[in-house]
């Protein structure tokens, strides 16, 4: 492991020594933190790192040291809550909104059949969660419609593993990464979004020199800041930018026939698509000069071991899926997989949005089967004891095709569970009058934005208040134990399903419940016969090995107990047709491919090179909106803020939304630092304040997203489009267009104003004041004339957090 | 088989019409829908000589009526978007694109009424792999 000490970061708040210390994970971020709960007086009271666990070795991030005040929070829903005939969330028994659930559920399964029960989930939850989805959804309700806010964060992930290798699972680990000379962090911010990998592979660069680092961003971020070479494309030219890698390297001779001729097919119509990427035309459609490209390609080209990982810059923009291909291109023409040191790393935007995928509560089947596979659902209808025609075959809806679903009335139930979309979905307006149309539950500690909309609300148990499992972004399982029950009046999301399940008298085709397994750990249990045999077999696991060896990467059999480093070691990929997830799908269009195309390709355990052809984003700057829109994490926040906006430490750090504008636009506008300016799109606009500088380049705007109260016009989601991605169905956050609108008042000078009397009014600084109206002096400036003056103006100048420079 | 001929003749028809109307619009989206919109109309035409023998098995053209559907749900998805892109943008070609809508949402009418004539002569566990559930009868 790359860590050479450990470090315990804590953050208890006790009088006296706490009760005890009880076994967990971080249940932040995706890179899979292990830590202690600090419990006292059946409370829980603080955190702190493991430092025996190899993730992290004790450290924890910024966000994770500060989850837990979320549990002791006042407003923590203790009961049910029913929209009454006014129109109000009133009090209600567990009793009452189960049963008006269930009566909803069954009368919509009459009136518009199984594909109307579209249940939405989350990546924060537990494996044993995902699989109950799974198996409730699929075998019991018999719905297509299982998503989750997954689509947002990780189902690229998903599509471009399965268009090349043919089943999920990232093929390199964290432990590879530690290997690398080089490392490409291709729109993956991770020093905001992964701080305690980040600060690991900082602290081996900072000992060793490497790994050589490529950052790909259109912004300056803090990762960006660290690296040996910043690719600073313009917005939605990832595409083009690894085309013309791949090119050159190509043309260098730097790639491993032997590899190619052996273990993939499809290379000439690969190769066939990048050919027109010369240096030239890639340097002028990324931005990035010709010089910075050979660089890159040098670097790509002659390194031993190169790892590549990528979040929501490359998965939320558009040719999403097929800039990850690009990489898992790559990485196969050079024989950079399956070995120490090598492959690439996509990441997960959750602490367990990969269980999902893994267990199938969203995406395919459980345990990477094919839904399209008929030999698959009739394993798993033998694996569930139910008919095989009972089991819904096919591909199935994203959320953004619920949501036109909704808006036609396909659907008659939308249950919402740990995941706030009314401030995570992607145009805001519409998503909001779709939801008042359908039915709807939440199931959420809070009361978020989203109950906006909820006809029930059902309250949840929160983390540390549960146990169950957890997968991270790079495999691996880690358990969880509960540390306190919840607050009374509260369930826990795994035992609110089972008795949904229950009430719905879901059964087998011998009359048995249909779930039939009352704790996680049982569940866990059944999970494990479900995924023997299948690529992330988790057979050889138990609650107590995983606490014991501090977590285990799938697949981990009774033959090898302690889990596989890195996938696909022996070059044996999973696209024999009745093992692939999938059929794959058009790269270009989306559109699955049926049993008998997929044959033609004979794959048969080969990886497949698809060709990688460029779709610029639908929207783009234009007259009258002529900036790019893009958003993203803060370091200091998490998702929709139900959490972090809880930690009085984390709320002041950051209480606000703001936009980074680059300094030549600000100049161009004549805009104050911290001036408050409505950044509108086609869909809608938002008040905030200017954060003026270099980290965004010119032409470029970028908004967190965290941020969506209904008090105030902050959330980033009002602005974005709705587009998607379209193999993964992924939105496309990162690109749309948008304007600056000033918002200022207007005073006409009289004789006896000054600019500082002016300033001294409106309590602004006399900078500012000459800044606004492009003055350089009093002089000059008469009676008469009208100025413009700033609406208000915030402090948005957050701190940086890096503790990996103590280290240093 | 005339009345799926007749069903999947009149979605091709809608098919290049839309192409037609389409075919000179600047988006990528755009581009996405006429690639879709050509592959659909190949396929019927495969299929279509296919339809015209009474006898024939689902075996022998299932590959082509698999790729008409999920062609079908690409489009929908695919319009949609380019849909409000065009309001968005102002677009003249909105009220356009709106009567196009209309067409599309005939098309899908037509698959669905083809699909449960495919349903009833060939049974549920035969179709279910091949045309996507959306398409089928909801209740049964």
């Amino acid at each position: 492991m790359s860590w050479i000490d450990e470090r315990v970061d804590m953050n208890v708040y006790s009088q006296g020594e706490v009760d005890r210390w009880v076994y967990s994970t971080c249940n932040i971020c995706s890179v899979g933190c292990g830590c202690h709960i600090a419990v006292k007086d059946d409370k829980i009271v603080g955190i702190r790192g493991n430092a025996e666990h190899p993730i992290n070795r004790g450290r924890l991030g910024p966000k994770g040291e500060n989850q837990w005040y979320a549990n002791n929070s006042t407003d923590r829903l203790v009961s049910p809550l029913i929209r009454n005939a006014s129109g109000e969330l009133v009090p209600a028994s567990w009793e009452e909104a189960m049963s008006l659930i269930v009566r909803k559920t069954k009368e919509t399964l009459k009136q518009k059949g199984p594909n109307s029960i579209a249940i939405y989930s989350t990546g924060q939850g537990h494996l044993e969660d995902y699989y109950t989805i799974a198996k409730i959804g699929r075998a019991g309700l018999r719905t297509h419609l299982l998503d989750a806010n997954t689509r947002l964060c990780t189902s690229t992930t998903e599509f471009c593993l399965l268009q090349s290798f043919g089943a999920d699972g990232t093929p390199a680990s964290y432990g590879d990464v530690d290997q690398a000379d080089v490392l490409m962090l291709f729109g993956h911010n991770l020093a905001e979004t992964g701080t305690v990998l980040f600060e690991r592979v900082m602290q081996r660069k900072n000992r060793t020199g490497k790994p050589y680092l490529i950052v790909v961003d259109p912004r300056l971020t803090p990762t960006a800041k660290e690296a040996d070479l910043h690719l600073q494309l313009y917005p939605g030219t990832n595409v083009p930018l690894l085309n013309g890698l791949t090119r050159m390297i190509v043309k260098a001779g730097q790639i491993d026939e032997a590899f190619i001729r052996k273990h993939t097919i499809g290379y000439d119509k690969m190769l066939e698509s990048v050919e027109e990427w010369t240096p030239e035309k890639c340097a002028e459609v990324t931005g990035i000069p010709v010089d910075q490209l050979e660089k890159g390609a040098k670097a790509l080209g002659q390194a031993a071991r190169v790892v590549t990982t990528t979040l929501q810059g490359t998965f939320q923009s558009a040719d999403a899926t097929t800039a990850c291909v690009a990489i898992n291109n790559y990485h196969l023409i050079r024989g950079l997989i399956g070995k120490p040191g090598c492959g690439p790393l996509h990441m997960a935007g959750q602490p367990s949005s990969s269980a999902n995928r893994t267990v199938g509560g969203v995406g395919t089947y459980p345990a990477h089967r094919n839904p399209q596979n008929p030999r698959h659902l009739q394993e798993m209808a033998r694996l569930w004891n139910v008919e095989e025609r009972v089991l819904p075959a096919g591909p199935e809806k994203g959320i953004e095709d619920q949501i036109s679903m909704i808006e036609r009335d396909e659907i008659g139930l939308f249950w919402n569970i740990g995941t706030n979309p009314l401030v995570s979905l992607p145009n805001r307006p519409r998503v909001k009058k779709a939801l008042e149309r359908v039915f709807v539950v939440v199931q959420d500690p809070f009361l978020t934005e989203t109950a906006a909309v909820a006809d029930v609300i059902l309250p949840a148990a929160l983390w540390g208040e549960k146990e169950g499992t957890m997968e991270n972004a790079d495999r691996t399982i880690n358990v969880l134990r509960k540390a306190v029950d919840p607050p009374e009046g509260v369930r826990s999301d795994f035992d609110i399903l089972l008795d949904f399940a229950r009430r719905m008298d879901f059964r087998d085709k011998d009359g048995q419940p249909l779930i039939g397994y009352h704790t996680p750990e049982q569940c866990f249990e059944e999970w494990k016969r479900i995924s023997r045999g299948r690529p992330c077999d988790m057979s050889g696991m138990t609650y107590d090995k995983l606490e014991r060896q501090n977590g285990i990467r799938w697949p981990a059999t009774e033959v090898a107990p302690l889990g596989t480093p890195r996938l696909y070691a022996d070059l044996k990929f999973r696209t024999e047709i009745d093992e692939a997830q999938s059929y794959t799908k058009d790269q270009f269009t989306g559109r699955p491919l049926t049993e008998a195309e997929y044959a033609e390709l004979k794959a048969d355990g080969r990886a497949i090179l698809h060709p990688t052809r460029y779709s610029p984003p639908p929207e783009r700057p234009t007259a009258a909106y002529p900036f790019w829109l893009t958003t993203g994490r803060l370091v200091w926040h998490w998702h929709t803020r139900t959490k972090t906006a809880r930690s009085p430490y984390l709320q002041a750090i950051a209480p606000n939304a703001y936009a980074e504008i680059n300094e030549e636009d600000a100049e161009a506008l004549s805009l104050v630092p911290g001036e408050i300016v409505r950044i509108a799109s086609p869909r809608g606009w938002i008040e905030v304040p200017a954060n003026i500088g270099r980290t965004v380049q010119k032409g470029l705007i970028f908004v967190p997203f965290h941020y969506g109260s209904w008090e105030g016009r902050q959330a980033a989601n009002e602005l974005t489009a709705d587009f998607v991605d379209p193999l993964s169905k992924q939105p496309t956050f990162k690109q749309s267009a948008c304007r600056i609108e000033k918002i200022r008042h207007a005073h006409t000078l009289t004789m006896e104003d000054t600019l500082q009397t002016v300033a001294d009014h409106y309590r602004i600084r006399l900078d500012d004041l000459r800044r606004a109206n492009r003055l350089a002096a009093d002089h000059g400036v008469q009676a008469g004339r009208t100025l413009e003056i700033p609406f208000s103006a915030a402090n948005v100048t957050l701190p940086a957090y890096r503790p990996y420079l103590k280290q240093i | 088989m005339p009345e799926l001929y007749a069903l999947f003749e009149a979605v091709s028809e809608g098919a290049r019409k839309i192409e037609r109307e389409t075919r000179s619009a600047d988006n990528p989206l755009v581009t996405l829908l006429l690639v879709v919109l050509r592959e659909q109309t190949q396929q019927i035409e495969r299929l279509l000589p296919k339809l015209r023998d009474e006898r024939v098995e689902l075996a022998d053209c299932k590959k082509e009526i698999a790729i008409v559907y999920n062609d079908d749900d690409l489009l929908d998805s695919y319009f949609r978007s380019w849909l409000r892109h065009l309001k968005w943008s102002e677009d003249p070609f909105e009220a356009e694109g709106e009567h196009l809508l209309t067409l599309l949402e005939e098309m899908k009418s037509r698959l669905k009424e083809a699909a449960r004539l495919l349903e009833d002569r060939y049974g549920y566990d035969a179709v279910k792999y091949v045309i996507p559930s959306f398409y089928l009868p909801i209740l049964r």
